[in-house]
């Protein structure tokens, strides 16, 4: 569903910095109805990081170079609570990483906004830990300063050294190193014993650090998320009771994207969509999916607490979001495309028999005969009707959408005149699909009246150049049906 | 011995690599150490063995080297953790070995430690600008058994060859491999920065590249191995030369003197001498059939250093060895125990 609908695009252009902002991508979900308060927070959380980037642009700058040094240190952060004793590395990287946080909360702080789940407290006291010399710089040892006894047998193995250094006399040379082993022996009994003091002091400090993780993953996360929608013109969605979904001017970044790197437009949608039943027709190649696919991205990035891809969306929330499309044929373990969607779309029903939530179905049943696929669809339509939830058809059948559904359509070729198109155009199927592609109006228009559905499947084939003879021989069989 | 030490200390970078074991590459990097001036930087890392049962061969083998106060190291956690000296850290690397990741610190006393830096060639560059970054004059890199690759100029800038009596009990042979040895490390290499520039892009995306009259065309082939045919084949129909990246050896260029048509017309590019593995036999018959062989970075052997002394207990005369190491080869030649030093 993520990949389907283009989620896992717009995810993967995020710029994590740090493993915590990682952890919190990795553990994204949907906000359901009872949550709506922590959505509302996150949102506004990020409205306000949108709100502030500019202004601070050289504190958000700082943060995030400090971003790009820290070190995964929860796995020195579990073996401490453990009470295992932590080696110099890790204690190295639980300095930098007290340092490095303790600079993005000051930074932070400095901005003056306040985000949900970011809580840095002082970590100083760590610092201070490990920085018994009060040096204030990025490396560690095992400090003299930590006792007076290591102190005094350092001195005494470097004055070892500096005998050996001179020394060239073999039994000279041999006995000073003796001396020097068992310095050296006395040194790492001296290292060990104050390895494990630090370790166990910093054991009180442990909730600090994993709180700093917390609101260093939180804080890298909303500001990944801010910068995207900037970058891409994202807007913030708007939720609102009275269950209804409004989106304005929607677009798909994916396929923006795709239609830029050639050179196009993406045509923006805009669409309302009631409980029950509602239902979008149009010729081949109208974009249609594309519009269920723009839409059900739009509402999960909403619920994920995202800005949206869309000058405006109204929704209110729910408590699923699925999109059936013809795309299961890999799943359905022996069974046809139509009998795997089948067996999806049982699930979704199911779902909307406890909750509320928005079900997109693209060209259900479109595996099977026209005749019996055109009566399931009007069924289910009519089913659909009597819930709340927000059910959205993509189909090209004929006189299925029922009277009183909300009901949209492509207006695609309509206003081309086709007699005159045909004759410029070559056999070519390439140069049809961009004619095609030109001519195509993409937009949606309301239909307020029970309308046929056009019939536009004729001149698209004769457009991307299907054989005269058939086309010839068609346009005989449509005199005599239509 | 100053003027080598001298030669040494000039460099940002140097790489000892050995001929075949107990060559004393420990040896004379100790002796480096020990050379160093007082207010002298020295940084220190080694290109690390993949797999574990290399390490046990070579763990046990390996002698720590014994460094200075305020040196600067990089090796792995495990044999930094388990070191003698009293430091300081200042960076973790984040590059994996399978001792522990990579780490650099100074050292704040003098005493043993084992290098056991990155196995990857692209990773001990990292490593060896990072030490740069933090003060090091010059960074020694202990290459390992067998890999010559530490050599890669674009990792070192020079190159301390080390020989031996490991290799021969005779004098001559041993004088006669090294400067083979030597010979291929130092092929001349291509001097047309376009031709060069060409050839190192196209190298990026494809393993062996045929120069035919004004382009450049990229072999399907993925490896070296079973190109024979193909390399062969373009050869003879209009490509002047083929340039190839990885391992050149004895299989291919014996197909190569055997079939190749106007061999005096070819050249062959190698990325650099380090990846020519010929015997001296073949290097020669290619040298006369006409080939030119081209490395498209130098290399820059700075000296070579001798242990006469052989692990089965037998030596040569060092006195002897260097010296007529130095009329073949024309390169200072040094015996670090008996501080001999020829050609400085």
């Amino acid at each position: 569903m993520k990949a389907l609908i283009g989620l896992d695009y717009v995810l993967e252009q995020l710029n994590i910095m740090t493993p915590y902002g990682g952890e919190c991508l990795k553990s994204l979900r949907a906000f359901r109805i009872e949550e709506a308060k922590t959505l509302l927070q996150v949102i506004g959380d990020l409205e306000r990081v949108i709100g502030s980037l500019r202004d601070y642009a050289l504190f958000y700058n700082r943060i995030e170079r400090e971003f790009c040094r820290l070190k995964d240190i929860r796995g020195s952060i579990k073996r401490c609570r453990s009470l295992e004793t932590l080696d110099e590395i890790q204690l190295f990287e639980i300095k930098l990483f007290s340092i490095g946080a303790q600079f993005i909360k000051n930074h932070f702080e400095a901005i003056g906004i306040n985000i949900t789940g970011v809580n840095f407290r002082d970590l100083e006291p760590i610092i201070a830990i490990l920085d018994p010399e009060g040096h204030r710089m990025a490396t560690f040892s095992i400090y003299d300063a930590y006792s007076q006894e290591l102190r005094e047998v350092r001195e005494r193995k470097r004055f070892v050294e500096g005998e050996l250094y001179r020394a060239t006399e073999v039994p000279r040379i041999t006995e000073l190193k003796e001396e020097r082993l068992c310095w050296v022996v006395e040194e790492e009994a001296l290292e060990k014993r104050i390895l494990a003091q630090l370790s166990s002091s910093l054991l009180s400090y442990m909730e600090h650090l994993e709180e700093a993780c917390t609101s260093i993953g939180v804080l890298d996360f909303t500001i990944a998320k801010a910068k995207l929608a900037i970058e891409k013109g994202c807007n913030k969605p708007l939720f609102q009771e009275g269950f209804k979904l409004q989106m304005l001017q929607g677009r798909h970044p994916y396929v923006e994207e795709l239609l830029h790197s050639q050179g196009k437009v993406f045509t923006p949608i805009d669409i309302t969509l009631k409980p029950g039943t509602n239902a979008i027709t149009g010729p081949n190649m109208g974009g249609k999916s594309i519009t269920l696919k723009t839409i059900a991205l739009n509402a999960a990035l909403a619920h994920l607490g995202f800005y949206v891809f869309a000058e405006a969306l109204i929704l209110s929330l729910c408590d699923f979001q699925y999109l059936l499309a013809n795309d299961y044929e890999a799943v359905s373990n022996g069974l046809s495309s139509f009998g795997g969607e089948i067996i999806q779309l049982n699930e979704y029903l199911e779902a909307t028999k406890v909750s509320r939530g928005l079900l997109l179905i693209d060209e259900f049943a479109r595996g099977t005969n026209p005749s019996e696929g055109r009566l399931l669809v009007k069924s289910l339509m009519s089913y659909l009707n009597k819930k709340e939830t927000i059910s959205l058809f993509v189909t090209h059948f004929d006189g299925v959408v029922g009277a009183g559904s909300n009901h949209y359509q492509v207006v695609g070729l309509k206003n081309v005149d086709f007699d005159k198109l045909t004759d410029t155009i070559s056999y070519d199927p390439q140069y049809g699909l961009t004619t095609l592609q030109s001519l195509m109006d993409y937009r949606l228009e309301a239909v307020e009246q029970q309308q046929e559905v056009p019939k536009d499947a004729l001149r698209i084939s004769a457009l991307l150049g299907l054989d005269k003879e058939v086309v010839e021989i068609a346009k005989l069989y449509y005199s005599q049906e239509v | 011995m100053k003027e080598f030490l001298d030669r040494v200390f000039q460099l940002e970078s140097l790489a000892i690599i050995g001929m075949e074991k107990n060559v004393g590459k420990t040896t004379a990097l100790n002796y480096i150490i020990a050379g160093a001036k007082a207010n002298a930087v020295l940084g220190l890392t080694s290109i690390g063995v993949d797999g574990e049962t290399e390490d046990i061969v070579t763990g046990t083998e390996k002698p720590a080297i014994y460094v200075h106060r305020g040196t600067l190291l990089a090796t792995a956690k495990n044999p930094l953790l388990s070191s003698d000296i009293t430091k300081e850290i200042l960076y973790t690397t984040g590059i994996q070995t399978p001792m522990g990741e990579v780490v650099i610190f100074r050292a704040l006393s003098d005493g043993y430690v084992e290098l056991m830096g990155p196995s990857i060639n692209a990773y001990l560059r990292v490593v060896i600008r990072k030490l740069r970054e933090l003060g090091c004059s010059t960074v020694i890199v202990d290459g390992a058994l067998n890999r010559s690759s530490s050599a890669d100029p674009s990792i070192s800038e020079g190159v301390l060859l080390a020989t031996g009596a490991a290799l021969s009990s005779d004098r001559a042979a041993v004088v006669a491999r090294t400067a083979h040895k030597l010979r291929l490390l130092s092929i001349p290499y291509e001097t047309d920065k376009e031709v060069l520039h060409l050839l190192q892009k196209a190298l990026d995306t494809s393993r062996i590249i045929f120069i035919k009259a004004s382009v450049l065309e990229a072999s399907k082939e993925p490896t070296v191995l079973g190109a024979e045919v193909a390399i062969i084949e373009a050869l003879n129909n209009g490509a002047s030369g083929v340039a190839i990246k990885g391992v050149v050896g004895d299989r291919l260029i014996q197909q190569l003197l055997r079939q190749v048509q106007k061999p005096e017309e070819k050249t062959i590019y190698v990325e650099d001498g380090t990846k020519l593995f010929i015997n001296s036999e073949n290097y020669e018959r290619l040298l006369r059939k006409g080939f030119k062989v081209r490395a498209l970075n130098p290399i820059r052997v700075i000296a070579i250093s001798v242990n006469p002394y052989s692990p089965e207990g037998f030596s040569i005369d060092s006195k002897r060895l260097c010296q007529e190491l130095y009329e073949e080869t024309r390169l200072p030649i040094v015996d670090v125990v008996s501080c001999i030093g020829v050609g400085l």
